[in-house]
């Protein structure tokens, strides 16, 4: 049983992203790319799944451009088996992403989807469930807890309220939380066998998928920003402003 | 032309999200329907509910046994069954967990882009929605004949509850969208741990970092009382164990935007604040004077919670 990981390469959360003066892109001047904190949790646990043998190989595939493949290779450091890079210069939106990612799937053979609830920084939540709809396979979002027993699949999934446990068969699409696995460690021997793999690419056109868009972003714009208020000597003068300059208590 | 509204709910009651849709949605429609999905049991109190928020025009309602699981494939279904009726051009829900699910589900089956967490509408094509935790705004523009949208519920204010009840229309349920050996069940499932308002609609939220320790959350829990308050954490409380993740604030938990957050003990870490800097008043208490939470706090008090909290709670 073959396990996809689809992969993104963000910018680290730890950053504060900026504008750039024009306001024509984000500032990456200082800012480090690594792999999407969620995606990093579904590979883990898709690397335990075949470390207890109940899955035989673990596939990453990354979209984009060329800098997607560092990010392929720190998959294969961490002990993924093979790794695909999807390769375009267009800009994609997260169908375009859901389309070259179930191409792969059917291709590949897969029978579970392990990918990240959301990219970092876009923030958007849309890639899991368009993926599982194409595919047409059930789909078990936001887990935070998973096992596999053959091919039975059991979830602990949040929802607006608490949790919900679902039970299904693969094949199977699951949408991670960052809670489900911690990642490990990347050592540097298997980070140096990594950096000699050849990572095999295909060229997005080659999957034979539609690559129109219906949605385009037109403008980044800076929030507003919130102003530093006023430090207060103790509690009385806090309760005193929130009565009479808030209202809120 | 009208806008379809997938009504949230939860044991019988509507969220509190729904009516901050419809007026999301009078921005660009007047004619505003909402479809109600659910068990049996409480089809016709939602239905009536959703039937008095003020700018309602028709409620749509369908009840089956296996809507009570809410699964994304079923509520797609039902949904795809009303559009081909007719006479939508948008689909919109809440960006809650559940919309965050079932709206770009919905959108690869109907072979559409959709816009997430929208907190402004611009035209009727063009929608705002924060990226990097709310560090940047993207405007987006979508095109296509039926838009589908999730709306940030705390961006919009809600529209009221009236008397006057729009029309209720009840549909008969499509047949269930998976069928064995691949179907999901959902075998069990928890509401909230806590009795306390629920996070995302609390008036008052008040935020618990590391700096609260296990010594410091029977103050909090007062205050809490006192104030009549939903608690959150920061991630790192999460990470240690010390609360469950239903509580996390932040770009990867829960975004709020109370009348008043109270951060205690919390340094302000890009991704706590991202979560509740659309609070409309934020209060800082911290021991270090150089945290950065207090680069936005409104008020802050520079010292020891337990010392600042007690005083607090006998001031309320």
């Amino acid at each position: 049983m073959k396990i996809l990981v689809p992969i993104k390469r963000v910018i680290d959360p730890s950053f504060k992203v900026r504008l750039k003066p024009d306001h024509s892109g984000l500032d990456m001047t200082y800012m480090k790319m690594v792999m999407n904190p969620y995606d990093e949790a579904a590979l883990e646990t898709a690397l335990q799944f075949r470390e207890q043998g109940k899955a035989t190989q673990v596939l990453t595939v990354s979209c984009g451009t060329e800098e997607s493949v560092e990010t392929l290779r720190t998959t294969l450091a961490m002990g993924a088996d093979e790794a695909l890079f999807v390769e375009t210069r267009q800009a994609m939106t997260p169908l375009v992403v859901a389309r070259l990612l179930k191409a792969v799937a059917v291709r590949e053979e897969c029978a579970l989807v392990l990918i990240g609830r959301q990219g970092m920084g876009s923030d958007g939540n849309q890639v899991g469930p368009m993926l599982a709809s194409l595919l047409g396979w059930p789909f078990v979002p936001f887990a935070e807890t998973l096992t596999l027993e053959g091919e039975k699949v059991r979830a602990r999934c949040k929802t607006d309220h608490g949790f919900e446990t679902l039970e299904t068969t693969l094949p199977t699409l699951v949408s991670t939380e960052l809670r489900l696995a911690v990642p490990r460690y990347v050592s540097m021997p298997n980070l140096m066998k990594a950096k000699k793999r050849k990572i095999p690419s295909v060229a997005a056109e080659a999957l034979g998928v539609d690559m129109d868009m219906n949605v385009a972003i037109v403008q980044l714009r800076a929030p507003p920003e919130r102003r530093r208020g006023m430090v207060l000597p103790d509690a009385a003068t806090l309760v005193q402003r929130l009565r009479t300059d808030t209202q809120t208590v | 032309m009208a806008i379809l509204i997938l009504a949230e709910h939860e044991n019988g009651r509507l969220e509190a999200a729904t009516p901050s849709v419809v007026s999301a949605a009078r921005l660009l429609e007047s004619d505003v329907h909402v479809l109600v999905m659910t068990s049996e049991a409480h089809g016709e109190i939602l239905a009536q509910q959703a039937a008095t928020i003020e700018g309602v025009t028709d409620v749509k309602v369908v009840t089956a046994p296996y809507l009570e699981a809410q699964l994304t494939e079923d509520l797609a279904a039902q949904t795809q069954a009303v559009i081909a009726r007719g006479g939508y051009r948008y689909v919109m829900m809440s960006s809650s967990y559940k919309g965050k699910r079932v709206m770009p589900y919905l959108g690869a089956q109907r072979n559409t882009d959709i816009v997430a967490d929208i907190t402004k509408i611009e035209s009727e094509e063009m929608f705002v929605r924060p990226v990097y935790a709310g560090s940047l705004l993207v405007a987006e523009r979508l095109k296509g004949e039926i838009k589908l949208l999730t709306v940030r519920a705390n961006a919009f204010p809600p529209a009221k509850i009236q008397t006057q009840a729009a029309p209720i229309e009840v549909l008969a349920p499509t047949p269930p969208a998976l069928t064995p050996p691949h179907e999901i069940r959902c075998v069990e499932r928890s509401g909230p741990s806590s009795s306390r308002p629920e996070l995302s609609r609390a008036r008052i939220v008040i935020g618990c970092g590391l700096g609260v320790g296990e010594n410091g959350m029977p103050f909090v829990r007062k205050l809490a009382d006192k104030l009549d308050a939903a608690i959150g954490v920061s991630r790192a409380v999460v990470e240690e164990g010390m609360a469950s993740s239903e509580f996390l604030l932040g770009q990867t938990g829960k975004i709020i935007a109370p009348e008043l957050y109270i951060a205690i003990g919390i340094s302000g870490a890009v991704q706590h604040l991202a979560g509740i800097k659309d609070s409309k008043v934020i209060v800082a208490v911290n021991s270090d004077p150089q945290a950065p939470i207090f680069q936005i706090a409104d008020y802050g008090i520079v010292g020891d919670m337990r010392e600042v909290i007690p005083a607090l709670i006998g001031l309320l």
